[in-house]
This record gives C-alpha cells, structure tokens and sequence, in this order.
C-alpha cells in the first residue's frame, strides 16, 4: 500500500472521528479518580507480596539464629539469609525504576529504550534468581529442618525423601532449561529493538 | 494548569487522538478502552509539568506515546479496570465499509515495529518532519530516512 493512500484514508477516519463522541464530559475526572485509586492497589503485586515473604522468612532466621549450632549450618544460614535479603531488593528496585519512568518529558524513543533496559536487567535477574534458586533449595534444606525443630531429620533422611528431593531438583532444573530459553528469545527481541532504535 | 474545568476540555478537544493511540497499540476492545483510560490518567497526572514551550497538542502526543509503551510492557501483568467506560467504533450512516476500511488501516500500521508505528502514525496526523522529530527524539534527516524505508516497508507489507 502506497502512504500517499493511507493518508488519503487515515483523512476520510479521520472527519469521521471528529464527528463522534468518543467520551462524554462527566467521564473524563471519574475515570482519572478510578484510575487514581488503581495505583495503590497495584502496590500489592506479586513481587511485593514475594518480598514480604522473603523478609519474613529471613527475619525467622535471624530471631532463631542460636538454633545452628555448628558452622556448617551457620553458613548455610548466612547463604540463605542474602538470598533472601538482596534479591527482593534487586527485583523491587528494577519493578520501581520501570514505573518512575516520566512519561511527559522524555522522547518515545527514550521511553523505548528506558523500559527495554530495564526489562532486559529484570529480566536478567529473575533468571538469576532461578539458577541461584537451586542452589539455596540444597542449602536451605538443614536451615529448614533446624528451624522446625527436627534437629536430626536431615542427617537421617530415608530413602524415599531422598528419591523425592532427587525429582524436585530435576523439575526445577527442567523449570530454568524452558526458561532460559524463553529469556533468550525474549533478549533477541529486546536486542532487535534497540538496534532499531541506534541506527 | 490543573483546573479541572480546562483539561476537560482539553481532553474533548483531543478526544480523538487518544482513541487513535488506543486502537493503534492495543489489539481488543477491553484493552483499548484500558490504555484510553491510561491515557487521560497520565495527561491529568503530569499537566502540571507542562511547561508550555511546544504546543499542547505535541506535548499530547508524546504523553500518549509514551504510555502506550509503557502499556505494551505491562501487558503480562495488566487487570482490565472495571470502569463502564467503552471505546466506540467509527461508524456512521453510510458506513460498514468505512469502518472496514479503518480496521484494515489499524491492522496495516500495526504490523509495522513499535519505533516505525509512532513515527508513521505522526506523519498521517499531519505532522512535519520536524515535529516528528521532536515528539519521537530522532533527528529530522533521521526522520526522514526512516520515512523512505517505512513507505518501501509498506508496499512489501500491505500489497493493493
């Protein structure tokens, strides 16, 4: 299609549009108000409740600390502990710079690049937090157990405890294959798109 | 300005040019009548901000643009508002094709990248190299060499 045709019909939308009432006067502040209200309820989303059971967990550890009572569960503790204190930081941290981007005074292409960065560094987190995640899976497990008070459990697992962590590993394992293969696809996109905006 | 009174009516002025935004980066109805919303929303959030140096209307666009980006990012994540506000078609009294012929029009444009969609949208409403430069923040000539390959874009895209 030739643009000089596209004009001609984007004009003949265009009067058309002109004629019509999209939005009626009494709309326009009940919907800002709704819309206004909107946004503190999107402070509740996934992430943040993810944080809070993060820092809650982690405050667990700290109130029971005595509980490890020998330095190779000290450690797994410690690792725990900035596992779960620093990766809501990260993740909260990108979620917020992503919403602070001004919408009034930067370009489109700004706008563009602002929100693919940041993506791109959430994105990059996240999968992060999925490789690290198996790791503190192991790491957690005599943390947890010293917490619920079962002082010998790990020490003395059976055989089909052992067969069940066997399958969890390799489910979360299958879990960051899939997803590390969605990530770069998604990056390829993301790379795409800033080249465009570059050249 | 934040009187309510005025941004009403700059909002009745430029009803249009949200909806076409609306339509252009929005793919259903609930999600075109949430970004309209979205819209409105940010304009009245950031008035205050405007400082009057380009024309009202530049400044419009480029707020509607950029929330229209940052709409296509949260996609995943969006909740439709449960606002009754619904986005019409354009339809008229001589007027199944008309409105045929816009929902080929959107669907054109919409198969072109983000980057291209803004600037090809700016230059059917109008709008000179320069302000398309101004609004998206390339240079003009930049503009310029995009628009040849957007036009080329096109015809392989879209034949007659």
């Amino acid at each position: 299609m030739e643009l000089q045709d596209m004009q001609k019909q984007w004009k003949a939308m265009n009067s058309r549009l002109e004629t019509m009432e999209i939005i009626q006067k009494n709309q326009i502040m009940e919907m800002t108000k709704k819309k206004y209200k909107n946004q503190f309820k999107k402070l509740w989303n996934i992430e943040f409740i993810g944080a809070l059971i993060c820092y809650g967990v982690a405050a667990w550890i700290v109130i029971d600390f005595q509980k490890f009572d020998s330095p190779f569960y000290r450690a797994c503790a410690l690792l725990t502990l900035l596992f779960l204190a620093v990766l809501p930081i990260l993740v909260l941290g990108y979620i917020s710079k992503i919403k602070n981007i001004s919408l009034s005074e930067t370009s489109y292409k700004e706008t563009i690049k602002k929100f693919q960065k940041n993506k791109n560094r959430l994105l990059a987190t996240q999968q992060f937090s999925g490789v690290a995640g198996v790791l503190i899976f192991f790491v957690s497990m005599p943390v947890f157990s010293k917490l619920f008070g079962n002082d010998n459990s790990f020490e003395s697992l059976k055989m089909s405890q052992y067969i069940f962590i066997a399958l969890t590993f390799i489910a979360v394992l299958l879990l960051i294959l899939w997803s590390v293969k969605k990530y770069k696809g998604i990056m390829a996109n993301a790379e795409k798109l800033l080249q465009e905006l570059d050249e | 300005m934040r009187d309510t009174e005025q941004f009403e009516a700059l909002i009745l002025k430029h009803q249009g040019l949200m909806y076409k935004v609306a339509r252009l980066y929005a793919d259903t109805p609930e999600d075109q009548s949430d970004l309209y919303q979205e819209i409105v929303y940010q304009l009245w959030k950031s008035i205050s901000q405007f400082k009057g140096g380009a024309k009202i209307s530049t400044w419009m666009y480029r707020v509607a643009l950029n929330t229209a980006i940052a709409f296509l990012h949260q996609k995943k994540k969006r909740q439709h508002t449960t606002s009754r506000f619904e986005l019409p078609e354009i339809i008229d009294d001589s007027s199944l094709e008309k409105e045929e012929q816009s929902k080929y029009l959107y669907r054109a444009i919409k198969q072109l990248s983000v980057v291209e969609r803004g600037i090809v949208f700016l230059f059917l409403e109008g709008k000179s190299y320069r302000e398309i430069a101004t609004i998206i923040g390339f240079t003009e000539s930049n503009v310029g060499t995009r628009m040849l390959r957007i036009k080329k874009k096109l015809k392989e895209l879209i034949p007659q």
